[in-house]
């Protein structure tokens, strides 16, 4: 259980720029951790979208994002946060 | 009992509503309302007539008026738009008539009105009510207004080809995304805004997403798109500017004699 909500800090923290010291480390991990809660946010925002609404939406947001994350990252930290199901419309959760 | 008879004759002077503007960019029409001119002759005999000289707006002409507009602009938002007059007096003039008097014109919640009485000698009030259908002609007045609305208007526009969809490189969601994030802006774009439309024009035209479930967020992203074949893409930035327009009243003319 402490692993699982570990997780999207550690997602977040290997996003900061490598070979930066540990206080600019920090601040790097304080402006994702802004950016990734802001983009949550935002995807969950757009929940209950018709299937290709809510695709190009969320296409859009991930692609306009502040985060400096890869699209990787991104996905993995959004798989930890929030529950997605799409049939008909889309759903989004948080965990 | 004195002998009573009276009819209506109803015409336009001018046929069309007074549009000011037909905004593609927002779908919406700008018009000002077009009131009733509306003469009312009481013969006195002898002792001539009364003309009772009155402008309105009638919620039933304003509704036709709109009907009208909405066939004409179809998917267009119809915004009516207060017609200011330009003028404190204006001049109506019937020359059959020899009449020529100066009229205030007021301003009330819809537009311009005016609500004015004078008398026709015997020979004036005979005229008038042999002119009848020939009214139309007969009768000037013009009512020069002023409009001011704001309206949305294109600031920076740009047009790309199919390209512009990243082609057969696109075949998942994750591309979509990578396409549009790594996309260079275009040197003739200046604005973000026009940018961030042209990105979402790509996403609403180039791309069809089939219906299969997604349970994660890394099925999403691997989620299949189809490439469709656009013949345009355009990104556009509109700005919301103050417009004053001037233009001379659009009228109905109705005569009423008593």
């Amino acid at each position: 259980m402490k692993g699982l909500m570990l997780l999207p800090i550690l997602l977040l923290a290997a996003c900061a720029p490598s070979g930066s010291n540990n206080n600019n480390g920090n601040e790097n991990i304080k402006a994702e951790s802004f950016q990734c809660e802001i983009l949550k946010e935002h995807v969950l925002a757009i929940s209950g979208m018709p299937k290709q609404e809510y695709l190009k939406s969320f296409a859009k947001l991930i692609a306009e994002r502040e985060s400096s994350c890869t699209l990787e990252q991104v996905t993995k930290y959004l798989d930890a946060v929030l529950s997605i199901q799409c049939a008909n419309d889309c759903t989004t959760k948080e965990k | 009992m004195k002998s009573f008879f009276a009819f209506l004759l109803l015409f336009s002077i001018n046929t069309y509503a007074a549009v000011l503007e037909v905004n593609s960019s927002e779908s919406k029409v700008y018009y000002t309302v077009t009131p009733t001119l509306q003469l009312n002759l009481v013969d006195l005999g002898s002792d001539g007539g009364m003309l009772t000289v009155f402008l309105e707006y009638r919620g039933n002409d304003i509704s036709q008026e709109l009907k009208q507009l909405h066939v004409q602009y179809p998917n267009f938002q119809i915004q009516a738009v207060i017609a200011r007059s330009a003028n404190e007096y204006v001049d109506l003039e019937i020359p059959d008539l020899g009449l020529k008097k100066s009229l205030r014109v007021n301003q009330g919640q819809t537009g311009p009105y005016i609500n004015s009485q004078f008398m026709l000698t015997a020979a004036q009030t005979k005229k008038l009510k042999n002119l009848q259908r020939s009214l139309k002609e007969s009768v000037r007045l013009q009512i020069p207004v002023r409009a001011s609305y704001s309206s949305g208007q294109v600031i920076e526009s740009v047009t790309l080809d199919e390209s512009a969809c990243g082609g057969a490189k696109v075949t998942s969601v994750q591309d979509i995304i990578a396409h549009l994030g790594n996309m260079k802006r275009p040197e003739s774009i200046k604005k973000d805004k026009t940018f961030s439309s042209l990105k979402q024009d790509i996403l609403d035209k180039c791309y069809g997403i089939n219906s299969t479930q997604i349970n994660s967020f890394a099925e999403l992203m691997k989620h299949p798109v189809n490439l469709e074949h656009p013949a345009s893409l355009n990104g556009v930035t509109t700005e919301i500017v103050a417009q004053e327009r001037f233009s001379v009243l659009s009228l109905n003319l109705e005569l009423e004699v008593n």
